[in-house]
């Protein structure tokens, strides 16, 4: 626990080296509380750093700490299994348990409770996200932007430390994405959930973002306020 | 044609109306086969799901023992299974002191036969199934919080269920088929051991060709049902 006279600890702070193929990653960030944008070419290693933070990846060297607690140290052989780190992800193209109504898509990822409650709080979620119509259908019959919104509701619906958004608008057209960036902000606001949104679009970076991370070769190579 | 015709010529009323009456060797054959079907559902998606995810030494090879039986001749099959729990061997005269009966040439002998003959069927089709299911959709699961035994039941088995129920239902009409191994173990006990497969066998070594003719017009049927089951259930999109 941090004490009163301690500054908060960051969202997340991730020093962390991996390799995968030609890929080096070596990257040192801190981020939170706000959206973080972390932006770059392809390749960069934007995603991975991601899949690192929510555990999908054991990085070679280094520590990721969410919310001032170590998730991962390789050298101490320590790595927190992605169920408990509770992270809300929203991935590129939403994956939607495909077997499953919507309902049940957000239901799942909510915490504890009876499923009477469960499904109660992801109405609610379904509800905030604009996709309350949809709760009876099933992911394959929905639009790319339906999908996100209830992709992102599923994200929130399990009251995480921490929301990672890996390029999740970049298959969208214009109109849906401006709408879909105005909801991700309202919600970080309104839960006060940090978030580390990726993106290779400097304008979408700009509309959606508090902070900006410049990625590229799997380094930072600036940090910018803003907002 | 010539089949009627042979029939009418060598079978006495007596013997047709025997052959009529006597659907014991299919009645065994439904109950051994749907015990092993359940026991080879359960065991062979379990050790599908361990091979398909499972990271640990010696997983080759498991993989390979537990294929042998659709290679091995079914005889040599049932020469192992006799070796392992005939009478005299340790694992059978530890099941003969627990339960008062032998292994051997009794229904549970035709049931081990027919679930180890129809095992890796089972145990192939699952495992490939399970390895197709997208594994960002078992990572978004893990995103949720769901903990690793609920993504495998509520994501990996539903997504790869097609895929379990098409090895099950051909392990069945192994089960079913099941003829070497069955014979080895378990015998020709009319009324006790002899399943389906077996009594064809009998029938055509007693000459009584309308028995014979019956019992392969049966498992044909059921081989074909299998097929098209099969091919349904490969074809449907999930």
């Amino acid at each position: 626990m941090t004490g009163p006279s301690h500054p908060p600890a960051p969202a997340v702070e991730v020093r962390v080296e991996h390799r995968v193929g030609d890929h080096h990653l070596r990257l040192d960030l801190q981020a939170g509380p706000g959206i973080t944008v972390l932006m770059g070419p392809s390749g960069a290693g934007k995603s991975l750093a991601l899949s690192i933070i929510a555990g999908l990846v054991r990085p070679e060297r280094g520590t990721v700490r969410i919310a001032g607690r170590t998730v991962a140290d390789p050298a101490r052989g320590l790595h927190v299994a992605t169920q408990v780190r509770r992270v809300g992800m929203v991935f590129q193209h939403g994956v939607l348990l495909p077997h499953r109504d919507v309902l049940d898509n957000v239901a799942l990822a909510v915490r504890g409770g009876t499923r009477h409650r469960r499904r109660t709080v992801a109405a609610g979620w379904l509800a905030r996200v604009g996709a309350a119509d949809l709760a009876a259908r099933r992911p394959a019959g929905l639009s790319g932007g339906e999908r996100q919104r209830v992709a992102l509701a599923r994200a929130l619906a399990g009251s995480p430390r921490l929301l990672l958004l890996d390029e999740p608008f970049s298959a969208l057209d214009r109109a849906t994405r401006s709408g879909l960036r105005a909801l991700v902000r309202r919600e970080v606001e309104a839960t006060g959930v940090p978030a580390l949104f990726v993106t290779h679009d400097a304008e979408e970076a700009e509309e959606v973002g508090d902070r900006l991370v410049m990625i590229e070769a799997g380094r930072v190579l600036a940090t910018r306020t803003l907002r | 044609m010539t089949l009627t015709l042979t029939v009418t010529a060598t079978a006495t009323p007596t013997a047709t109306a025997a052959a009529a009456t006597d659907w014991s060797p299919l009645w065994l054959s439904l109950r051994v086969s749907a015990t092993a079907t359940a026991l080879v559902a359960v065991t062979g998606t379990a050790a599908a799901y361990l091979l398909a995810k499972g990271r640990f030494p010696g997983r080759g090879l498991l993989e390979a023992v537990a294929s042998l039986p659709i290679v091995l001749p079914p005889t040599v099959l049932g020469y192992y299974l006799l070796v392992f729990v005939g009478r005299r061997s340790p694992l059978g005269r530890a099941w003969e002191t627990v339960t008062g009966r032998p292994i051997t040439f009794t229904v549970t002998g035709a049931v081990l036969a027919a679930t180890v003959a129809a095992f890796p069927f089972c145990l192939r089709a699952a495992r490939a199934a399970i390895e197709s299911v997208d594994a960002t959709v078992e990572q978004a699961a893990r995103t949720m919080g769901l903990p690793e035994w609920r993504v495998a039941v509520t994501v990996t088995l539903p997504l790869a269920a097609r895929g379990i129920v098409a090895g099950v239902t051909l392990a069945f009409a192994r089960a079913l088929g099941d003829f070497g191994a069955t014979l080895m173990v378990a015998g020709n006990v009319p009324g006790r051991t002899q399943t389906m497969p077996i009594a064809v066998y009998d029938a055509v070594q007693a000459g009584d060709d309308g028995r014979a003719a019956a019992a392969a017009l049966v498992l044909s049927g059921v081989a074909v049902l299998v097929l098209v089951a099969v091919s349904r259930l490969g074809t449907r999109a999930p």
